[in-house]
Formats: structure tokens, C-alpha cells, sequence
């Protein structure tokens, strides 16, 4: 399809998509999806085990209809809450009260008043996400759920913290969701294509009304494993999905994405570009930048990207060894190794506590150790792009005096973001030989 | 080898008790602890029931199993494999571990239990001191040895008595000790028992040993030993909470009153 833009509509797909896999230990059977949660739309994609494919949940017979907005209405009168354009409409027609930006509410943990009741922003997404997640129930008339991973476009702690709790109200284990980047999925989704599509650069354009996104991701072969590295820009050339409504505004905007293309492809050996969001539900507002990507390049064009990606990787953890072959260095995955040697088993080798490629809100990790002659914890720090070793020390002098290895301490690794790391030592004494103080020694870092 | 050693949370159900420190061990780290450094506390019938149990439950099966297969043997034979076992102590000090252990394996049963009642009597732990002297002193002729070392036993014994002012006991057992080794020293010591216990008199026949020039010795000694003893011992663990911040000295002293009210009942078995 070199030179041309096509859509990726797909079927709407009619049979279960009801797998049966084998996840610790237990069999566990449902849905398997991949949510896309923005400000503006969400949209649902859904593994098929049968079929060995995605598929996007349609709330119409058209492509668009997979675009569900991301608002709620309370029905006047009524214990009665909607979702998407059904919302929408009865909003306008007066009908019922609407919150819009579900996210943002919740990324600052905001409140709605409706009818004169305050509802918290977990409150609200919870109602939204029951009522997004009861599609593919009803689409494939199955209740399970065996593996829901969530695309977001930023992983802030505390979102993530607020969604996490929206997970448990909603039933969901929390041992079947993860919360993964928008370039996380839209790396996944492009290696899971034909081969052909991710020879070289891959590259996509996101164009929705909370702005202009670019990402670009490769696969590093000559590295074991291989690297799949990803990265987002936020364009400054944003602009208002409304100027798109007057010919003379799409031809602003076609010039605009024309530079960007410049900027941004030039020089670059690029196989495929995708454009998505609503903003590319067409591209025939844009010819002369489809005609500046169609340059011995695939370029598609469709919805559900990050929907389809996150559900690819919602699948791929269901196995029991990845089927991806690759280490994910992109937003939300930690880019350094995190480790400290240690004696295990009578031989001092290095023990890693958070691994290069992680979840970095997965990714806390604890091990108890005891202290051998040692007054300093030294924490080293690998970044997995340059194998680069730095070591980060924390010093332990402060613990009370007692004889030599009868001291246990806990060292804890959190991350507050991809770059943010903080390690704890707690002391845990020496059972009831040398009761435990209680003290904790701290340390924040940056990592690259 | 300086460093970290990586080690398990294990929750234990059956904790193995040690009634001599009063403690609980949850971990094979602290096994290996209690084994290496108070090897003179393993009683003879260490390798029972509750140890395989224990055991078991941190997850040594095999050495549980090996353990089984020891019962009734050498006490000081089994102790070093359960500290290659647990891997808690490097080679050198697995080493040195067994050379303890041949000096003690080398040792008459008599000295042995006086070596185990001067370490429990240095660890404060007094009743368990007495009874190990007291097995001594029950020994015949022939295992206990020359007059010297029951002498020394005598005087030990008279110290743990001192120690947990049971003064009549302490004046018995170094007058016997005395009788047996005529060491000024001890003279001195039941001198300065009769300075520190009102209603108790130097007896008769030491007071005709003990020269003018003695007493005088012993009375300056024992003025320098009194003015040294705020210095010295729970005097001075006391006078370190004075440091402490004013909000925080109420119960530092009510901490170090409740540690001393258990090493006193600890001492009451």
C-alpha cells in the first residue's frame, strides 16, 4: 500500500472473543482489552484469541462510531447515567447535566456538583468506565474479564494511584490491569503488523482537539534482546479541530501539518506513518501533507490505535512467556537498571531490584539484607542505552551500634515517574536478639 | 567479605525459644548467631523436636532431614554443618568457629561447665551460672580435678551470689573458696562484701589473717571503687538518658526501668 492512504476499518466482529489462557497458575477465561481513555474520546479494542487479531468495539455500523466521547450524563430526575454522544445529545436537549474532561478531573481530583449532590472525580470515572467497559460485555456477551490494560497519554502518579482505585471499585483485579503510554502502545501496535511495515522508523501523527501528538519508535536488532525504543512530542502546531469546519481553515492546516512533516521526516529512513485521532477520521483536508508522507512510505489512517495496541499487549500478558521479543524503552518505562550487589547463596553478585524496560509504577521493588561490615548502601544505576554505571550511595551511620551482621534492613525502590527513583532502608533489626529502632534512611534520584 | 547478604522474610509458626536469653530466634540468621556466638548455651539436648520443627519451617528441609539422622550424637559435630547450611558466616569465620569448638571438645567436662557458668555469669544470667557451678561441685573427686580449680569454682559462685545480693551465700562461698586457694584477692573481695552489706561482719578468723596495712589497702581501694561506681554499670545507663531531649527523657527512663525489671525477673527462674 506504499504511497497511499487507506483506513483501517475492520469488521465489526461478531463471535466471542472468549479465551480460555493460563495466568499464575490459574485458568482464567474473558475479555481481553485494551482501553484508550483521553479528555475528548475513548475507545475500546478487543483481542480475539480466534482470530488472532483485534478488533475495535463500534457503537455504530462506521468506523467513527468507535469514538466514544468521554463525558456523563446524570438523566434530570433520574438515577439514570449515559455515556458518549447519547449523553451529548441529552445534554443539549436539556434532558440531563453533563461532565466533560473526565481525566483532567481526575488527574486533579476534582469534584462535580449534579442535582445538587457532590460527586468526587473517581466517583465519575468509575460510573463512565462501567458503562464504557458493559460495550464489549454486551458486543461479545461475556462478563469476565481476563486482561484490561489501559493507554493514557501521560502516567502521572496520582492519576494513576486515583485510577488504580477506580479498577478495584469497578471489580477489576488488580493483577489483570495495567496502565501503559500512549507511545507504549503505539509501539506495540506497530510490531504487531507485517514485518514489512517496521523495517525502519515508524512514526505517528495524533490529531485530536487536546492537540497534536508526533511519535516515532525503531527496533534496535543489533541489542539481545531487542530494543524497542519509542518517544512522544507534543507539536507547539496544535490547533483547534474547529478550523478544520471552513476550506480555507484546512488549507491553514494542511500547510501546518506540511512543516511539520518537513521538520519532522526529513532526512529520516521512515517505513510507515499512521495518523490517528479524530482529527484524521479523513485526510482529504490535508492533500499536500498525504502527499509528502506518501513518499516511499506506508502511511494508514484510522481510529483506535492505542486502543488496538494496548489490546495486543493485554493479550500478549495473558501468555506465559511474552511473544514480543523485545525491551520497551518509551514514556513509562524506566530506561536504567537498578540494582546493588549482594551475597546470594555465598557468591556477591548484583541483584536487581527494578529492571531497564519496567513499568515504572509497577516496578516497586523490596529485598531485605543484612549488613556485613557495611555503614553505606551503594545503589547502582545502568542505563540500559549507554551500559553507563552510576553509583548513588546512601549513607547507614546512623544506625544504632550492634555487633557485625546483626542488622536487616529493607530496601525499598518506588518510582514517582519514569525518572524519579527513591530508595528507602528501613531498619529491621535482628529479630528479638537486637530489636529493631524503626529508623529509615532516604534517598531521590534522577534517573535517564 | 564486606557487603550485603541477601536474605528471606520467613513467618514462622514455631519460633525456637532460647529460656537462657529470654529470646525468640524467627530466622536461620539468627540461629546461626545465637550457635556461633553463645555456642556455650547449646544445651546437650539441642538436637530435639522443636529445632527439626523449626527448621522446617524456615525452609531447610534437607537439613532438618540430616539433623534427624544426628540425634543423640556429637553436639559439636552437627553444629558446624547447620552453620554451612544457613551460609550466614563466611569461610574464615567458619574456621575459626571450629577451632572454639576443638578447644572446647579438648577441655575436661568440668572445666567445659565452668567455662559455660563464667559465660552465663558474664551474660548476667545468674540462676543458670549456679546450677552450672553447683553440677561441678557435685561431681566426684576424680572428674573435678585439683583444689585450685574448685576454689575458682567456689569463687565464681560466691561472685553470682554477690552479684544478686544474696550476701550470706557469697560470704559462704568465698570463705570456702579462700580456705582453698589463700588469695588475697579474695580476702579483699569479702572485705569489701562486709563494707556493702549492713548487719554483716568480717569473720573472726579472716579478721586475724588480714594485716593492718592490708585493711588499709583494702579500705582505699574499696572508697576508690565506691566514688568509681556512678561511672560504672546501670549508674551509667541511667546518667545517659540525662542527654536526651526533656520530651523524650520520661520514657527512656520508663524503657530502661522496664529492661531492668526483666533482667531482674529473667534472673528469678
Amino acid at each position: 500500500m506504499t504511497g497511499t492512504a487507506r483506513s483501517r476499518h475492520r469488521s465489526r466482529g461478531g463471535s466471542v472473543p472468549d479465551v480460555t489462557i493460563r495466568k499464575e497458575g490459574k485458568t482464567v477465561s474473558g475479555l481481553i482489552l485494551g482501553v484508550d481513555i483521553c479528555d475528548s474520546y475513548s475507545q475500546v479494542s478487543c483481542f480475539s484469541a480466534e482470530k488472532m487479531a483485534v478488533e475495535p468495539v463500534l457503537l455504530g455500523a462506521d468506523e467513527t462510531s468507535c469514538l466514544i466521547p468521554t463525558v456523563l450524563c446524570k438523566l434530570r430526575g433520574s438515577d439514570r447515567w449515559l455515556i458518549g454522544s447519547e449523553g451529548y445529545r441529552r445534554a443539549l436537549m436539556n434532558e440531563g447535566t453533563m461532565v466533560d474532561k473526565l481525566v483532567k478531573l481526575l488527574l486533579r481530583d476534582g469534584t462535580a456538583t449534579i442535582e445538587g449532590v457532590l460527586y468526587s472525580a473517581e466517583d465519575l470515572l468509575t460510573l463512565y468506565l462501567e458503562r464504557v467497559l458493559e460495550l464489549p460485555r454486551r458486543q461479545y456477551q461475556t462478563d469476565e474479564i481476563a486482561e484490561v490494560v489501559f493507554s493514557l497519554q501521560q502516567l502521572d502518579a496520582d492519576l494513576l494511584d486515583r485510577l488504580t482505585r477506580v479498577c478495584d471499585r469497578l471489580g477489576l483485579p488488580r493483577s489483570r490491569v495495567q496502565f501503559l503510554s500512549h507511545t507504549e502502545c503505539f509501539a506495540y501496535f506497530a510490531v504487531s503488523q507485517s514485518k514489512d511495515t517496521f523495517t525502519n522508523l515508524v512514526s505517528a501523527f495524533d490529531l485530536t482537539d487536546g492537540g497534536l501528538n508526533y511519535y516515532e519508535m525503531k527496533v534496535l536488532r543489533g541489542r539481545r534482546p531487542m530494543v524497542l525504543e519509542a518517544r512522544r512530542e507534543a507539536l507547539e502546531e496544535a490547533f483547534d479541530l474547529d478550523l478544520l469546519n471552513t476550506p480555507l481553515g484546512e488549507k491553514m492546516a494542511d500547510t501546518i501539518l506540511s512543516a511539520c512533516a518537513d521538520r519532522l521526516l526529513q532526512k529520516k529512513v521512515i517505513t510507515s506513518v499512521y495518523l490517528t485521532g479524530e482529527g484524521f477520521t479523513s485526510a482529504d483536508w490535508a492533500p499536500e501533507f498525504v502527499r509528502k508522507l506518501c513518499n516511499k512510505r506506508k502511511v494508514f489512517l484510522g481510529q483506535h490505535l492505542f486502543a488496538d495496541g494496548a489490546a495486543f499487549i493485554a493479550y500478549d500478558s495473558t501468555l506465559p512467556q511474552s511473544n514480543y521479543p523485545y525491551i520497551c524503552l518509551c514514556e513509562g518505562r524506566l530506561a536504567s537498571t537498578i540494582s546493588l550487589y549482594a551475597v546470594r547463596g555465598g557468591k556477591n553478585e548484583p541483584l536487581t531490584l527494578a529492571s531497564a524496560g519496567s513499568n515504572w509504577y509497577e516496578a516497586k521493588a523490596s529485598a531485605l539484607f543484612i549488613l556485613d561490615d557495611v555503614h553505606t548502601l551503594e545503589i547502582l544505576v545502568t542505563s540500559f542505552a549507554t551500559q553507563r554505571v552510576e553509583t548513588i550511595s546512601l549513607s547507614l551511620a546512623e544506625l544504632p551500634a550492634r555487633p557485625n551482621k546483626t542488622t536487616r534492613i529493607e530496601v525499598i525502590v518506588s518510582f514517582s515517574s519514569e525518572n524519579h527513583v527513591t530508595v528507602r532502608a528501613i531498619d529491621r533489626g535482628f529479630g528479638e536478639l537486637f530489636p529493631a529502632s524503626g529508623l529509615s534512611f532516604r534517598k531521590d534520584f534522577l534517573i535517564s | 567479605m564486606a557487603g550485603l547478604i541477601l536474605c528471606q522474610e520467613v513467618n514462622v509458626r514455631s519460633p525456637y525459644y532460647v529460656p537462657e536469653l529470654g529470646v525468640h530466634l524467627y530466622t536461620g540468621e539468627e540461629l546461626s548467631y545465637f550457635i556461633f556466638n553463645h555456642v556455650l548455651l547449646i544445651p546437650d539436648d539441642f538436637l530435639e523436636e522443636r529445632l527439626f520443627v523449626f527448621l522446617g519451617e524456615l525452609g531447610y528441609a534437607r537439613l532438618e532431614e540430616r539433623l534427624r539422622g544426628y540425634r543423640g550424637g556429637d553436639i559439636y559435630e552437627v553444629l558446624p554443618v547447620i552453620l554451612q547450611e544457613i551460609r550466614y558466616y563466611s569461610s574464615p569465620e567458619l574456621f575459626r568457629f571450629d577451632k572454639t569448638l576443638e578447644t572446647l571438645r579438648a577441655m575436661p567436662e568440668a572445666e567445659r561447665r565452668k567455662a559455660k557458668g563464667d559465660y552465663l555469669f558474664g551474660e548476667g544470667l545468674y540462676h543458670y551460672a549456679l546450677r552450672e557451678y553447683e553440677d561441678i561441685l557435685a561431681m566426684d573427686a576424680v572428674k573435678l580435678g585439683d583444689a585450685n580449680f574448685t576454689g575458682q569454682v567456689w569463687h565464681n559462685m560466691g561472685s553470682v551470689y554477690a552479684s544478686m545480693e544474696a550476701v550470706r551465700e557469697a560470704m559462704r562461698c568465698y570463705r570456702r573458696a579462700y580456705s582453698l586457694l589463700h588469695d588475697e584477692k579474695i580476702l579483699e573481695e569479702i572485705y569489701a562484701l562486709c563494707q556493702l552489706s549492713a548487719g554483716v561482719t568480717l569473720p573472726e578468723e579472716l579478721k586475724a589473717e588480714i594485716s593492718p596495712e592490708q585493711e588499709e589497702k583494702f579500705r582505699r581501694r574499696f572508697s576508690e571503687r565506691e566514688r568509681q561506681a556512678v561511672f560504672e554499670g546501670k549508674a551509667l545507663e541511667a546518667a545517659a538518658l540525662r542527654d536526651r531531649p526533656p520530651e523524650e527523657r520520661a520514657d527512656a527512663y520508663a524503657r530502661l526501668l522496664e529492661n531492668w525489671k526483666n533482667e531482674y525477673r529473667r534472673n528469678q527462674v
